[in-house]
């Protein structure tokens, strides 16, 4: 059990020492990028796996966010890791806000605004122009740093983004606001009926779902430094962190980490490991291919298919003897 | 919502978590060493380029032969490796493959004569996709993984401003063909250089140069802007509307529209209700003939038009306006007749490589004066030196199929692009006054429709 | 402002509204029978565009001709795909069922960018740029045709719904299915046909929307925005709300562009939309949100 326990606590050793062994750019970039879309699946997870709400709408807020950011650097010289925190709250404000438009009533809604709210913040960001420079995009300073440090300041924000965002969801998990989440996700109208604000619930918990993509797309805004309205709002992206935490499990606080670790070093790669030309071609397909075969085939995700699997070979067979055994209670 | 039945996770799987962790970064470490060598490919050349690097690579271990005249930098075995992430596929696939195809035939030609400082040169292509984080990462990989000895840049200004960054980290020299938009010079690099005559906001100066050259009583008074969304087109329009603002001729009508605009009835109509004498039309392809064929059919009769892009594609142009494209003028960095020196070699060896490719873009022209520039540089520090590169490039004019290019302290050219207008159904260029490509005079007022 | 602009806008607005309702109707039908909301409407409007495209550009076939074409082939396709792949999600979450259709938005995307490239494609007819003037107004021809295509698909549509069996039986699925089944009506094979009809009513729409307006690959994404904002407005599974939503908002679309920037127009249907969940979530002619239980 101790064991269980401390894997996570190595982890996150290993990955603090790690630039001190590892100076190439391109593996700290990997990382960093890995933990950005963990943190932002992590988050997604809240709203898509504890009260079962799929929100298509991540990346409106990441790009907004990192304009938002952008702006604060051009136009007032306050950098992106001090702004990110407040960034995140802002991006979790204006969540609850769509959360009010679209959660009141159960049903369709959601999906529907944030599918389409994703495609105004873009939009939004084309033709203001006058504030966002439309097309032509926002050219962010550059950090003054020496050429072997510079990333490293992104490499530790983003980590430090997915300690907070597993932190959250942990403490989400094991309080009354997440079972009354998965309450939710499992029979909403009983949930409903038997007392819990359904509506404050799922608005809540998509405001701090949203927060982390928001300062996520804060400091992505600075590692990129030149931001575009396609830049910023690239539907891979909502792509992508749906598939991880499908992929590593829905409902599961380490699911979304795992399906991160799984997939974004394979999308990195496949450009090295396949002939050329053929990656990009299928990156689209690939990914949609996935994510339909996961959900057909493995709707749990790796995590709890796999602790179902290990629960079934551990448990003794069953003898029925009427009025001897208690129910099962899910540990 | 139905029920579902998942159970509550139990935290018994994080040592697969920390496993797969430790093994992507094992996995990085182990593909870092090898580098790929795919088979054979639908992109043969570029696949072909990376295919010839691994076999260079994987011979590593022989000596490198000792420096000579003819090779003055060790190893003399070994290939200079230029590095490259490229839009081969993605929304920016077309004008990427066409750059890309630049690179290689210029490659060849070098490689053909004996190489550069008698090494072989290798074209170290990847695939960005058009994604602006993975040319990031592309950009990281070439540097500290495979550590390439020279850099080329990427098409289209938004994906030059993050790569030129990272070039700069690394103290690379970026020679780029593509990014042309005022913003990539904001930050001051002096690593950049553009190879093209001009940036993209003095490409229609040919054009104001020549209204404002005008007879007062002739010159026009009015001028209308309508324009797609694009940073190029804005930057060329915005440019060119200063500089006719500031001269006095007034902007009656200025108006973008988005790419996926086909109807120009409305934009017609109120460009004519505006009264405007002259139109400078930001388009980028078939919005260029949308826009004529609207403007005819309401018999607007402009003293002149202008468009950025699109008359010079002359096939589809001609063919879908017939005689209405008579008195239209467009910019252009490169003619395929150009008369400058060893464009014909360029043209020839073009047709040869990629013989499917009847009309050869500029994109590919660009691409190949890139080399021309790097060529120019190496052989005048005698080195592979990035610094040194830098240095010469910064103090020295090179003579490209786009011209006699030359650089400002941040990488900006300071050359001309020129300006063509079609006469009696053919394009012919009519500016600047002393370029020796020019056959034929600008014709004002245009023909009417 | 000029009064025959605004007429002009009128007369342009109502053509649009057309077009709209049929690529708005197949995804209310959807809804209707379904209660999922396909998000890959859009991409299968853009593949029926493409197809179109590839066969104006090959064979010379007209993209309105070519309608009687990718109608049928893809009212079998939505029918397989029905049946062999979301009928068997029908027993998870809805959820699920959401994921998979934007799924497959995105394969549609892959592939239309693989096979066909990411340029802008549009089906340049020769009647393309020809108009005809009223008076002071004129109408450009293409939208005339498209907007009679339009018409005479969903008057067959609207047919199909109110005089045949088959129509009673998607309208009681729809209404309420276990009642419906309780009747005699075979819900699982109604909701595959009905599915397939919405699939076929939305190519229909594809080559209407290759010939009226440039698109590629991500268009998709700037479509079902539209889309969505007129099955809202209109009252999810309601075809007739769908209708009248499409009208309304083609002329605000087109009154817009006269006053406002001609890239601002499309935020009409966006404001729209949030304003109708704020105000009446069921839309026009929706009921109430009716949930499972």
């Amino acid at each position: 059990m101790n064991m269980r326990k401390q894997f996570p606590i190595v982890a996150l050793a290993l990955f603090l020492v790690l630039p001190v062994f590892v100076h190439e750019g391109f593996y700290l970039d990997l990382l960093l990028f890995t933990f950005m879309y963990a943190a932002m699946s992590v988050g997604w997870d809240i709203m898509g796996g504890y009260a079962g709400y799929v929100s298509l709408g991540t990346v409106g807020f990441f790009g907004l966010g990192s304009y938002a950011a952008g702006l604060l650097v051009v136009h007032a010289g306050i950098p992106v890791f001090v702004s990110a925190p407040f960034i995140g709250i802002l991006t979790g404000i204006l969540g609850a806000g769509l959360g009010w438009v679209s959660l009141r009533v159960r049903g369709t809604s959601f999906v529907i605004v944030t599918l389409t709210f994703a495609s105004v913040a873009q939009f939004l960001m084309l033709n203001l122009r006058g504030i966002t420079a439309g097309s032509s995009g926002l050219l962010l300073p550059l950090l003054n740093l020496p050429a072997d440090q510079v990333i490293l300041p992104f490499y530790y924000s983003m980590l430090a983004l997915l300690v907070a965002a597993i932190l959250v969801s942990l403490a989400i998990r094991r309080s009354k606001f997440g079972l009354g989440l998965i309450a939710i996700r499992e029979e909403e109208g009983k949930a409903d009926g038997s007392g819990v604000n359904t509506s404050l619930y799922k608005i809540l918990a998509f405001a701090i779902s949203v927060s982390f993509a928001g300062a996520a797309g804060a400091i992505h805004a600075q590692y990129l430094n030149t931001i575009t309205p396609d830049s910023e709002f690239e539907l891979i992206i909502t792509l992508t962190v749906i598939i991880m935490a499908l992929v590593g499990g829905r409902g599961t606080v380490w699911g979304p980490v795992l399906g991160a670790f799984i997939i974004q070093p394979l999308s990195v790669y496949l450009i090295y490991l396949a002939p050329s030309g053929i990656a990009g071609q299928l990156h689209l397909v690939g990914l949609g291919v996935i994510l339909v075969l996961v959900v057909m085939f493995l709707p749990n995700g790796i995590i709890p298919t796999w602790d179902a699997w290990r629960n079934a070979r551990r448990r003794p067979p069953k003898v029925d003897v009427p009025g001897t055994t208690l129910p099962e209670v899910a540990s | 919502m139905r029920r579902s039945n998942r159970s509550i996770a139990v935290p018994g799987v994080r040592p697969l978590l920390v496993l797969l962790a430790a093994g992507s970064v094992a996995l990085a470490g182990c593909a870092g060493a090898a580098t790929p060598s795919p088979a054979a490919s639908a992109a043969a050349s570029v696949a072909a380029s990376v295919a010839a690097s691994a076999a260079a690579s994987a011979a590593s271990s022989a000596p490198s032969a000792s420096p000579s005249a003819a090779c003055p930098i060790a190893p003399c075995d070994q290939p200079i490796v230029i590095g490259v992430s490229q839009a081969l596929t993605g929304d920016k696939a077309d004008p990427g493959t066409a750059i890309e195809q630049g690179y290689e035939v210029w490659a060849k030609e070098v490689n053909d004569a004996g190489g550069l400082l008698g090494r072989q040169v290798v074209i170290k292509s990847y695939d960005n996709q058009s994604l602006a984080d993975t040319a990031v990462s592309q950009m990281e990989r070439l540097a500290t993984v495979d550590k390439v000895d020279l850099m080329f840049g990427p098409f289209s200004s938004v994906l030059t401003g993050p790569t030129s960054a990272v070039a700069a980290k690394y103290k690379y020299a970026y020679i780029e063909g593509a990014g042309g938009s005022p913003s990539v010079f904001s930050r001051n690099f002096t690593n950049i250089f553009f190879v093209q005559p001009a940036t993209a906001d003095h490409q229609a100066d040919p054009f104001v140069q020549y209204i404002l050259s005008l007879p007062a009583d002739q010159r026009p008074k009015s001028a209308a802007y309508p324009q797609q969304d694009d940073p190029f087109v804005s930057a060329t329009e915005d440019g060119a509307q200063a500089t006719l603002e500031a001269a006095g001729i007034k902007t009656v009508y200025k108006q973008v529209y988005p790419p996926t605009q086909t109807d120009f009835s409305a934009i017609a109509a109120a460009v004519k209700a505006s009264g405007a004498e002259i139109v400078l039309g930001g388009t980028i392809g078939n919005d260029s003939i949308s826009q004529v064929q609207a403007y005819a059919s309401i018999n607007y009769q402009p003293k002149a038009v202008y468009m950025t892009s699109g008359p010079s594609t002359v096939g589809p142009f001609k063919q879908a306006l017939g005689s209405k494209v008579n008195g239209i003028f467009t910019g252009d960095g490169w003619v395929q007749t150009s008369k400058a020196p060893g464009n014909d070699k360029f043209v020839a060896e073009f047709h040869a490589m990629f013989p499917k490719v009847t009309d050869i873009g500029t994109e590919s022209a660009e691409g190949y004066s890139v080399g021309q520039v790097l060529q120019a540089a190496v052989l005048g520090t005698q080195s592979i030196d990035n610094a040194k590169i830098i240095a010469w490039l910064h103090a020295n004019k090179v003579q490209t199929v786009q011209g006699l290019i030359g650089w400002d302290p941040i990488g900006r050219p300071n050359g001309s692009f020129l300006l063509e207008q079609y006469q009696n159904d053919k394009l012919l260029v009519v500016g600047p006054a002393n370029d020796p490509n020019k056959n034929g005079d600008p014709v004002y007022p245009k023909p009417n429709w | 402002m000029n009064a025959h602009l605004l007429i002009q806008a009128v007369v342009l607005g109502l053509l649009a509204g057309g077009v709209y309702a049929l690529m708005a109707s197949g995804l209310t039908l959807i809804f209707g029978v379904m209660r999922v909301v396909n998000v890959a409407h859009a991409a299968m409007i853009l593949t029926a565009a493409y197809v179109s495209w590839v066969l104006f550009t090959t064979f010379g076939l007209d993209p309105i001709a070519s309608i009687l074409v990718v109608m049928p082939a893809f009212f079998v396709g939505g029918a397989l795909g029905q049946r062999f792949v979301l009928r068997h999600l029908g027993d998870r979450d809805m959820t699920l069922t959401v994921l998979v259709s934007f799924g497959i938005a995105i394969i549609l995307e892959g592939l239309q960018g693989s096979i066909w490239s990411s340029n802008f494609q549009a089906i340049n007819t020769s009647y393309a740029q020809s108009s005809f003037a009223i008076g002071d107004v004129y109408v450009p021809l293409v939208r005339l045709i498209a907007a009679g295509a339009a018409l005479v698909v969903l008057g067959g549509l609207f047919l199909l719904l109110t005089r045949s069996n088959l129509g009673r039986a998607i309208r009681a699925t729809t209404q309420d299915p276990r009642t419906a089944a309780l009747v005699g009506v075979n819900v699982e094979q109604v909701t595959m046909i009905a599915f397939a009809i919405g699939v076929s009513v939305a190519a229909a729409g594809g080559p209407l929307l290759g010939v009226l307006f440039s698109f590629y690959p991500a268009t998709q994404w700037l479509w079902i925005g539209k889309l969505l904002a007129i099955v809202v407005l209109g009252g999810m599974g309601s075809l007739r709300g769908t209708f009248v939503a499409a009208m309304i908002l083609g002329l605000a679309e087109q009154i817009a562009a006269v006053y406002l920037p001609l890239d601002w127009a499309p935020l009409v249907f966006l404001m729209v939309l949030f304003g109708v969940l704020i105000v009446r979530p069921q839309g026009l002619f929706g009921s109430v949100a009716r949930e499972s239980l």
